[in-house]
């Protein structure tokens, strides 16, 4: 395996600064003593990033569109509770049991679902939302498991080395993002990233070519639950009180079809981009007491995504990191100087980003100086990794040269084909 | 008709049946390929052909019959396990992976197929083959940008990408311009000189002559003529199966 | 006996109301191509507005069907001009009624809250009497909504079968091209077809908002069991449908009869996993095979 083309150094080293930036966010802010909501905030942004992402690698790359996310999620969250409050067991070994319990399940699911030629998309789609409720109302009805009153679950015992649960919580869910993300981006470059895809775009020629297709749909099913899984254990402890209702209710799926949907199911990082996108929508508009708005202004970005924004957010970021980055730290820099609080801030650097981002092309000019550009600082965020990126696949055929050559008459219509 | 030989065989196919409800699509096929072979199969529209690739690739299952590819039995064989035994096809109507490029299309090709020979780099390998079919230029479009006999080519330099000994080539002429015509045969002899074996599937006589030098022809999923095409063409039961009954 | 009787009684009560839930999706599904999450939204709303116009305006529940019936047909027709404009597969129609489907559960809550709804039960006779024959007993509003998703079914039925809307509504699905050649006009048709499944949504929201404790996000728990009539009917066959929901009105019957009444739904869903397994294209053939690819 070329280690260094599945991971190229820059991009390596963009990432680890972010890395060790978040490991050293609870330290910094025991100091400053910045609001410690941030704290809980981030770590909701990286429980959903775990979740979409676990959702995304099956279904964006498989292209099998899953409603049955609670199935994973909501078998994680009750073996962590169960082992935890009828048992007694310390948190961190209920989080592989948890991935296990998961990765059964999806497998289970697997193999009913894809021994089965015929199963459609769409049919797929109902059945996994079937194997979901249906484990709900398992679960529901069933003493041994619950029983339809809920289970509390107390404070479950730790490594002191973690800090207090808030910052226990925070560690680990940065931990379980960074295991998603890191399986989601070495799937997509590898080989069987490439076999998932030709899955999505036409299963019986991937067949044809060679591609082990049930494997690979068990594989990645599979997984995808492990990950579900042992994110929605750790999701238990924040929570607290568990019912059937959130850990089989609708909700999760929502959450991870919407953020996937908006940042991209092609791309490692779409559901990132959409995880914190909506979390921080959100979290503000319930904060301000708007939970139905928010559902509604979700649910018509989710429609418009779908019918508008076939590759979601990264897809076009891919094409142009560097505007929209650019307009995020603007607005968020701006806002924050004049009082607001951080995750205000955010929201509105969002904004700004957005609508750089969908600014049309012929309002910007010189788009393949942008686009080039965009790997060479390599400074901040999300965006210069996405430049990066972009850069790599061709980076050794490209190298560089072509970056001062605004004018190209054959650039735009070369990459308006995405 | 070739069954003397059949222990030399790279291919070779005993008493195929592939029904659909009633309808005997493939219906008692006996097929022999050989080693370095073009192979023509003919018939008129619904005489089963495209049938056989399905049936041969394992895209369908078969209700009757062996195969044997290099003596390894496939008739029970998932598709991809067929593939890594070196058996390739393109589809009558081009399906190319709409959300890939031209080149992620043949490198994902190139990522499966054969087991061996395996590629030392996927990215030569697709690079190879896309020059070898002339897509280098249209290297990074999306397919459904890509002109219909370009799509075709992709076909070809998708399947050429999985290493095949094996090549079922269905109708990947049918519908060019003369030009695009000549460049198509001359593609698919230079992919015979090295040492693929092919079965062209086409209904323009002229490109058929022009390649093989041997042709079987199927009426109704069975094999009414089989060897030298000239010869072949003019037996009675193949005049009638395409210009019907008064003609003969 | 009179065991036996009353569970069938209650099975087939059960079937009447899914399958009169079943029958419009079914029909958009197979038809239209409409995969309409939104259903269960277009129901909920009628069952709302029944509520509202007994609760507060002192109608007649079963009379407010002159009122849901055509806003359910007037729901149905837009979410088609909707699919057609903009040219939306089977697919993204899924993932955007779903949309619709969040967007209608927010929009309800913010009119009605999360507080329980029902109709008085003075103001409600339909579902404080009892049909009672013999030794048996049904709700008289199961008993309804069994006649009225009899005659629906039925009537669907009849104008896919016997009528020119039907036969050039299955000619169009079958052989598009064809089809069109022949001067099928497919974008009428098919928002006849879809008024109707609309209208069934009308219906079945008034019979439901007699028979429940309205809450936004009653309709949920509904999803499961009435997708899996859809898919066990085999697609828009109006006869497979009361065939599936038979089927499913009976297990789960029979479940909370001899077993554990909380175990009645996952009895059902167990029966559409199991279906699925062994049986996906359904229990019953789609009245209308489409073109092979
Ligand atoms: N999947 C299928 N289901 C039912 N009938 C089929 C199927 N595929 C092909 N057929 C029928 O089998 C016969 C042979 O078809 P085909 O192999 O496509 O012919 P050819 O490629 O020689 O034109 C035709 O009558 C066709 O209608
Ligand atoms: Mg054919």
């Amino acid at each position: 395996m070329n280690l260094r083309r599945i991971f190229p150094p820059r991009v390596v080293a963009v990432w680890l600064v972010i890395y060790v930036a978040l490991l050293l966010l609870p330290t910094v802010q025991g100091i400053t003593g910045f609001p410690l909501y941030n704290l809980i905030f981030l770590y909701l942004v990286f429980f959903w990033i775990t979740q979409a992402t676990s959702w995304n690698i099956l279904s964006g790359y498989s292209g099998y569109f899953s409603f049955g996310q609670a199935a994973f999620y909501g078998g994680g969250m009750y073996t962590t509770t169960i082992l935890g409050s009828r048992y007694d067991w310390d948190l961190l070994p209920t989080l592989p049991v948890a991935a296990l319990v998961g990765a059964g399940i999806a497998f289970l699911t697997g193999l009913l679902v894809f021994r089965l030629r015929k199963l459609s998309g769409e049919i797929f789609a109902l059945f996994t939302l079937a194997v979901a409720l249906g484990i709900g109302a398992l679960v529901q009805n069933w003493r041994v498991l619950d029983g339809g009153r809920g289970i509390v679950l107390g404070q479950l015992d730790y490594p002191d080395l973690l800090g207090d649960t808030t910052e226990m919580l925070y560690y680990l869910g940065l931990t379980l993002a960074v295991i998603a993300l890191l399986a989601a981006y070495v799937v997509q470059r590898s080989r069987f990233g490439a076999g998932l895809f030709a899955i999505r775009d036409d299963e019986k020629v991937a067949e044809a070519i060679g591609v082990p297709t049930f494997r690979y749909k068990m594989l990645i099913f599979t997984v995808s639950g492990a990950l579900a899984a042992a994110s929605g254990g750790l999701h238990a402890v924040q929570v607290g009180f568990i019912s059937t209702d959130v850990g089989f209710g609708l909700r999760v799926a929502v959450f991870v079809i919407l953020m996937s949907v908006v940042g991209g199911r092609r791309h490692w990082f779409g559901p990132l981009l959409g995880a914190v996108l909506i979390q921080t929508v959100t979290d503000r508009m319930a904060g301000a007491g708007y939970a139905e708005a928010n559902q509604i202004v979700l649910a018509a970005v989710l429609i418009a995504a779908t019918l508008f924004l076939r590759g979601g957010i990264s897809a076009r970021l891919v094409e142009r990191p560097l505007p929209p980055v650019l307009g995020f730290v603007l607005g968020f820099v701006g806002t924050f100087v004049a009082g607001y609080p951080a995750i205000t801030a955010a929201a509105w650097g969002m904004a700004v980003g957005l609508v750089v981002l969908f600014v049309p092309d012929r309002f910007l000019p010189q788009r393949r100086s942008w686009t080039r550009g965009g790997s060479a600082p390599g400074g901040d965020g999300d965006g210069s990794g996405a430049g990066t990126d972009d850069g790599i696949e061709d980076g050794h055929r490209i190298e560089g040269d072509e970056v001062i050559e605004p004018s190209d008459p054959a650039s735009p219509t070369k990459e308006t084909g995405r | 008709m070739s069954t003397t030989q059949t222990s030399t065989a790279l291919l070779s196919c005993h008493g195929l049946v592939k029904t659909f409800g009633g309808l005997h699509a493939v219906d008692g096929v006996d097929f022999d390929l050989y080693e370095g072979e073009i192979r023509g199969l003919v018939g008129p529209n619904g005489s089963g052909k495209s049938t056989m690739i399905n049936v041969l690739s394992g895209h369908l299952t078969l209700d009757d019959g062996q195969i044997r590819l290099d003596g390894v039995a496939t008739e029970r064989l998932q598709p991809h396990r067929i593939a890594e035994l070196g058996m390739a096809r393109t589809y009558q109507i081009p399906r190319p992976f709409g959300t890939l490029t031209v080149r992620e299309n043949v490198e994902v090709a190139a990522h499966f197929g054969a087991s061996e020979p395996q590629p030392d780099d996927v990215h030569d390998e697709a690079q190879r083959w896309l020059e070898f079919v002339g897509l280098a230029g249209v290297a990074d479009e999306l397919p459904d940008t890509i002109t219909l006999h370009q799509r075709k080519l992709l076909e070809l330099g998708r399947a050429l990408a999985t290493r095949p000994r094996v090549l079922f080539l269905d109708e990947v002429l049918a519908g060019l311009n003369p030009r695009e015509l000549a460049h198509g045969i001359d593609l698919v002899r230079r992919i015979g000189s090295l040492g693929v074996s092919i079965v062209v599937v086409e209904h323009l006589m002229r490109v058929i002559l022009d390649l093989c030098e041997h042709l079987t022809v199927l009426n109704f999923g069975k094999v009414i003529a089989q060897g030298e095409p000239e010869a072949c063409l003019r037996e009675d039961a193949v005049v009638k199966a395409y210009l019907g009954d008064a003609h003969a | 006996m009179t065991v036996l009787l009353q569970t069938l009684a209650t099975g087939v009560a059960l079937a009447g109301l899914y399958s009169i839930f079943a029958i419009g999706l079914s029909l958009g599904w197979g038809l239209l191509h409409t995969i309409n999450f939104a259903h269960f939204s277009f129901v909920l709303l009628s069952a709302y507005v029944t509520y509202e116009l007994s609760a507060t305006g002192g109608w007649d529940p079963l009379t407010t069907i002159v009122v849901t019936v055509p806003l359910g047909a007037l729901l149905g027709l837009g979410l088609q001009l909707f699919v057609t404009t903009f040219k939306i597969d089977v697919f993204g129609t899924l993932i955007v009624t779903f949309g619709l489907f969040l967007m209608f559960e927010a929009g309800m809550a913010m009119q009605w809250s999360a507080d329980l709804r029902r109709i008085p039960a003075e103001l409600n006779p339909y579902f404080t009497s009892a049909l009672v024959i013999g030794p048996i007993r049904v709700s008289m509003l199961l008993a309804i909504s069994t006649v009225m998703a009899l005659v629906t079914c039925l009537g669907v039925w009849w104008l896919l079968q016997h009528t020119a809307t039907g036969r050039g509504i299955r000619a169009f699905v079958q052989e598009p091209e064809m089809a069109a050649a022949f001067g099928v006009n497919y974008r009428s048709l098919a928002l006849v077809i879809a008024g109707i499944g609309g209208a069934t949504a009308g219906l079945t929201g008034t019979v439901l908002g007699m028979y429940l404790s309205l809450t936004p996000t009653i309709i949920e728990v509904w999803i499961a069991v009435v997708f899996a009539v859809v898919l066990l009917g085999g697609l828009a066959n109006p006869i497979g449908v009361m065939g599936s929901a038979f089927v499913i009105g009976m297990v789960e019957s029979v479940t909370r009869q001899f077993a554990d009444p909380a175990l009645a739904r996952l009895a059902a869903l167990v029966v559409l996993i199991i279906a699925l397994v062994f049986r996906p294209e359904g229990l019953f053939k789609r009245l209308v095979e489409e073109a092979r690819e």
